[in-house]
């Protein structure tokens, strides 16, 4: 006899998630008073968003990763040799945007490939597969050009990173997104309740579950305003968008998704069970590096310009953001809300910073705290838990 | 004798690793609804057994048959696909996932909507609902992990995805190895009911009190070879374990409980 | 299964506390970030940024090394904030992807003109447009840019400094025999424009033959390790007959003089660097080291904190030369050089005591080997 038909422990890892996000509120609230009200502006606000979509399109790939107990250390040379690749393309060879793009995501995809195959296939540990791609990728993004920084790129790459969409096109992506993740959730719940009405629907609904809904529907709100004020949807949030829903989809509602879960609780038992484990892991390894290419093309198109020094930390940005944001680092646990609030909740921390100019070695020093504070707060209350039930 | 109404016959079946002699010309048969036990001291060959009828090794000599069909060549995913199912004895759970998610892992109902292909998680709720009330388990729920589970209702768990699939044969590895005393009584109950779903059950223990509590037969390994293939009502512990060590029955008919 | 001890769920007193909590917590944000938006809604219009006073924005490329936490910073501050302004200052670390934030930032700030040391002159480019998008104008600072869009550009001519450290090799020791080149960061502005100064001058003498540049090196990040590595390198391939090294800055010099100083050569290499850093000046008392090429950087704040004033008040720039960006002229004020020998080195100490402690370099030399007057530097 099933007597509840949720799981507290699921509801208690949104409860943090929905704790982390009062916490950003009340920073936001706290910034915006010391820096004179710039904070939460629309075009702050804008900012930072777009500043927060590059790291956190990589955090989606790691974090996905980790879930799976496998990681991936050579993001941000990937991402560099990508800057550097896409840039020479155009500048050097006159390629057009379009085959130039198609290209690098090609190469991002090819790489994943290999290092996945390396961690399936010749059962190296993604940590040592991944290091070596962390050293010789950084050595191809210097190796391209010899070091020289070309650029000067076209319009047409440029809105990778400075493009906006139309007003319309802003709504409807925006109220389109948060209409899908709404949809998959009522849907699930209304096959659940077996044609017991709205009205059983509506008795199934927890606390958690209306809090995150108006979080959201706050979230929904906010963003529109804060781009229909500002000349429309910047075309690297919207991709990161479209990437976060595409991967809560996989991840919450196919059977993909729950066989990368299930790798990362017991892998063994994940073969016991006829799941393809090479395989999965092989995919997740590519989405991985396409969207490390992706998020070089975003960058390349920022800088307008094709710096091989690019990224050097970016692998420690990405697992941060997924960590903080509640991805257990030896797999099994996480969420793509959670990754997007880390994301969001330690470029919010770089921006406050910023405004403020302090130091960067200050803002580095933050956010490591943070990370420690994260995963030492979340220990204690799972041992808290744990001794509870003892 | 291998008999036209068994549902799982081997005849001759050998196992050597290397020069080691895991099996040696093994005969054995279970009829559909038995529950047979399988006893034997360590490196008797039990789990070898085990393997090749769920499809993890293959025999170096002799066949195994499932309805007449020979599946000794058959992989694990094979095996599964004709219906049989094996309960490890780690379980093989995956603790981050809840029980439904476990029961269906690989196995997942999907459904297309809207061009897209996702899982249909509702019948799994239903389907777990349904099997937990069939057999009579209660777990608080289905959505929690099964980290949070005890011991006996993870066990359960195990046995639920064995069952899931409708199978006609379900291997069971040590079930009760893990357990703490008061699971064990629950979880026998549980497989003594498993024939009435359908599902013949091949029982390894060393535990031989549950032997002789579930079983309707009991095949003794030692050494590679079946030394014996006794009714269970008709032994006793004692006997077990002069014929796990080597030493001949007793002429005596056993006693139980001390009735004669 | 039903006596078996589990855990089905109870809910303890605990969480349910916490859990209210959340819900406090999350709704206060929530309800919080929503009267926050209404206010800055209303409050703030078009000068997305508070406050009155107008604002100059400093963008650097690091702070990691002296001359900025000692000269360019706090001299920008104080020249800024005396001419009744604001300055915003915010540093990339060396990363270009940093600064593009660091500029969007203070652009949201509200600055009126934008002071920007490049850290990839060529990624710079692009910012410079984004801030004249904006209608803000661009001084550029330390490092050339490859854009014609600026209103002005202060640092030091590069080229002319390499020409000194060059002209003072030549000076002492008619570059003859075996020379290396410390380049620097191969793709930096600052250390490639240097090394062309270099070349300037040595290559005449590279032509006829008195000087044999057995390697040019460059070292990545400005790795001083590097330069030792690689001087070593040097010193076997020229079984240790090596004449001089000129470096391109100072820590490069300095690794060049450990790998001197391992063979026991010290002294009779001529070393030269740029920056006049403490443990340049040290070894240049020990008679390890012969010059260094300050630029001076307090005087490279103001300039460039004056003419940005000067900008934000609207009046017009007078600059003392133009310089080529290679995408047009720009104004340009090239800021003084100042070659520190150990002849001149009490005096530089004894002007800029902050950037060069005399206790710091002092120490450790033996007094026999001090130059005249450095006692009464410690006293003071």
């Amino acid at each position: 006899m099933i007597k509840r038909q949720y799981s507290l422990t699921a509801e208690r890892r949104t409860w943090r998630l929905l704790t982390l996000v009062a916490i950003m509120g009340v920073m936001w609230l706290i910034v915006h008073q010391i820096t004179d009200g710039v904070f939460i502006t629309p075009r702050n606000l804008t900012n930072l968003t777009v500043q927060a979509s590059i790291t956190g399109l990589v955090a989606i790939g790691v974090g996905c990763l980790l879930i799976a107990r496998e990681i991936d250390l050579s993001v941000g040379s990937l991402l560099g040799a990508v800057v550097v690749a896409s840039v020479w393309l155009q500048v050097d060879h006159g390629w057009h945007v379009v085959p130039t793009v198609a290209l690098v995501l090609t190469g991002g995809l090819l790489i994943g490939l290999f290092q996945g195959l390396c961690t399936t296939w010749l059962r190296i540990p993604s940590f040592v597969v991944t290091l070596a791609g962390f050293s010789y990728l950084r050595g191809v993004a210097y190796g391209i050009t010899g070091s020289v920084t070309l650029f000067g790129t076209s319009q047409g790459f440029r809105w990778f990173s400075e493009g906006r969409l139309s007003y319309t096109l802003t709504f409807v992506f925006v109220l389109g997104a948060f209409g899908i993740l709404a949809a998959l959730w009522a849907h699930d719940r209304w096959r659940h309740q077996r044609g017991g009405g709205l009205r059983a629907i509506a008795a199934s609904v927890r606390p958690v579950e209306v809090v995150g809904g108006i979080v959201a529907a706050g979230a929904c709100i906010s963003l529109l305003w804060i781009f229909w004020s500002e000349r429309g949807l910047p075309v690297p949030v919207a991709i990161l968008g479209g990437v976060a829903v595409m991967a809560v989809y996989v991840l919450r509602h196919t059977a993909f998704g729950r066989h990368v879960f299930a790798i990362g609780g017991n892998p063994e038992a994940a073969r016991r069970a006829g799941i393809n484990v090479a395989g999965v892991i092989l995919v997740l390894f590519m989405v991985s590096g396409v969207l490390a290419a992706l998020g070089g093309v975003m960058q390349a198109a920022r800088l307008d310009a094709g710096p091989p020094t690019v990224g050097l930390l970016l692998a420690l940005d990405a697992l941060s953001a997924a960590i903080v944001g509640g991805t257990y680092l030896f797999g099994g646990k996480g969420s793509i809300a959670g990754i997007l609030v880390g994301t969001v909740f330690l470029a919010s921390i770089q921006n406050a910073l910023n405004l403020e100019g302090v130091a960067t070695y200050w803002q580095y020093i933050v956010s490591g705290t943070v990370l420690l504070g994260a995963v030492a707060i979340d220990q204690l209350a799972q041992r808290r838990i744990d001794q509870e039930y003892a | 004798m291998p008999d036209a109404e068994a549902l799982l016959t081997g005849h001759g079946v050998a196992k050597s690793y290397g020069p080691v002699h895991a099996l040696r010309d093994v005969d054995f048969q279970l009829m559909p609804s038995e529950i047979v036990g399988l006893a034997g001291d360590n490196g008797a060959g039990k789990s070898t057994l085990m393997k090749i009828v769920a499809g993890s090794t293959t025999p170096s000599a002799g066949e195994v048959s499932l309805n007449g069909r020979e599946i000794s060549t058959f992989d694990p995913g094979s095996a599964r696909a004709h219906g049989i199912e094996m309960v490890y004895q780690d379980l093989a759970l995956c603790e981050n996932l809840d029980a439904r998610e476990n029961i269906f892992l690989g196995r997942e109902p999907r459904r297309r909507r809207f061009g897209l292909r996702m899982i249909a998680a509702e019948q799994m709720t239903h389907g777990t609902d349904a099997l937990l009330e069939r057999l009579e388990i209660a777990i608080g729920s289905a959505f929690e992990p099964v980290s949070q589970l005890s011991g006996g209702q993870r066990q359960a768990v195990a046995i639920c995805r064995a069952l899931a699939f409708k199978p006609q044969l379900i291997l069971m590895d040590e079930p009760t190895a893990a357990l703490s005393v008061n699971a064990v009584a629950p979880l026998l109950r549980l497989i003594r009911r498993l024939p009435a779903e359908g599902a013949a059950v091949i029982l390894v223990s060393h535990r031989l009190s549950d032997l002789l509590d579930v079983t309707d037969r009991i095949y003794v390994l030692r050494n590679g070879e079946v030394v014996a293939d006794l009714v269970t009502a008709e032994t006793d512990e004692e006997e077990l374990l002069r014929l796990m060590a080597g030493l001949p029955r007793n002429g005596q008919r056993p006693r139980r409980n001390g009735a004669e | 299964m039903g006596n078996d001890v589990l855990r089905d769920g109870a809910s303890p007193p605990e969480s349910a506390t916490t859990r209210r909590r959340f819900l406090g917590a999350a709704g206060a944000g929530v309800a919080g970030l929503a009267l926050a938006n209404l206010a800055s809604a209303c409050g703030d219009d078009d000068d997305s940024g508070g406050g009155s006073t107008k604002k100059i924005g400093f963008a650097m490329a690091t702070f990691a090394v002296v001359r900025y936490t000692a000269f360019d910073y706090p001299i920008f501050k104080q020249t800024v904030t005396d001419l009744g302004y604001e300055p915003v200052v915010n540093e990339a670390d060396d990363d270009p992807a940093k600064q593009v934030t660091n500029v969007e930032d203070l652009l949201s700030l509200g600055i009126d003109v934008l002071v920007l040391q490049p850290v990839i002159d060529k990624a710079a480019v692009s910012l410079v447009d984004k801030a004249n998008a904006e209608g803000v104008p661009v001084i550029i600072y330390n490092t050339p840019v490859p854009s014609g869009d600026v209103e002005a550009f202060v640092a030091r001519d590069n080229i002319a400094m390499g020409r000194l450290i060059a002209e003072t090799a030549l000076e002492d020791t008619g570059l003859e025999g075996n020379w290396i080149i410390i380049g620097g960061d191969k793709g930096n502005g600052v250390a490639d424009l240097t090394v062309v100064g270099f070349h300037e001058v040595i290559d005449q003498y590279i032509d006829d033959g008195t000087m044999n540049l057995v390697a040019e090196y460059n070292q990545k990040g400005f790795d001083p390790d590097e330069a030792r590595k690689q001087t070593e390198q040097a010193l076997t391939k020229t079984n240790d007959d090596l004449r001089g090294v000129l470096g391109m800055w100072d820590d490069g010099a300095i690794g060049a003089l450990a790998a001197i100083r391992a063979r026991n050569l010290q002294g009779k290499v001529w070393l030269g660097g740029q920056d006049a850093s403490e443990p340049a000046i040290k070894a240049m008392i020990q008679g390890e080291f012969n010059m260094s090429g300050f630029t001076q950087f307090d005087l490279m704040a103001k300039t460039a904190a004056e003419t940005a004033v000067d900008l934000a008040k609207g009046k017009k720039i007078n600059a003392p030369e133009t310089y080529d960006t290679g995408a047009g002229e720009v104004p340009f004020f090239p800021i003084e050089l100042y070659p520190v020998t150990v002849d001149n080195a009490v005096e530089f100490m004894g002007k800029y005591p902050d950037y060069a402690d005399p206790q710091r370099i002092l120490f450790g030399v033996p007094e026999s080997q001090w130059p005249e007057g450095a006692a009464e530097l410690l006293q003071s």
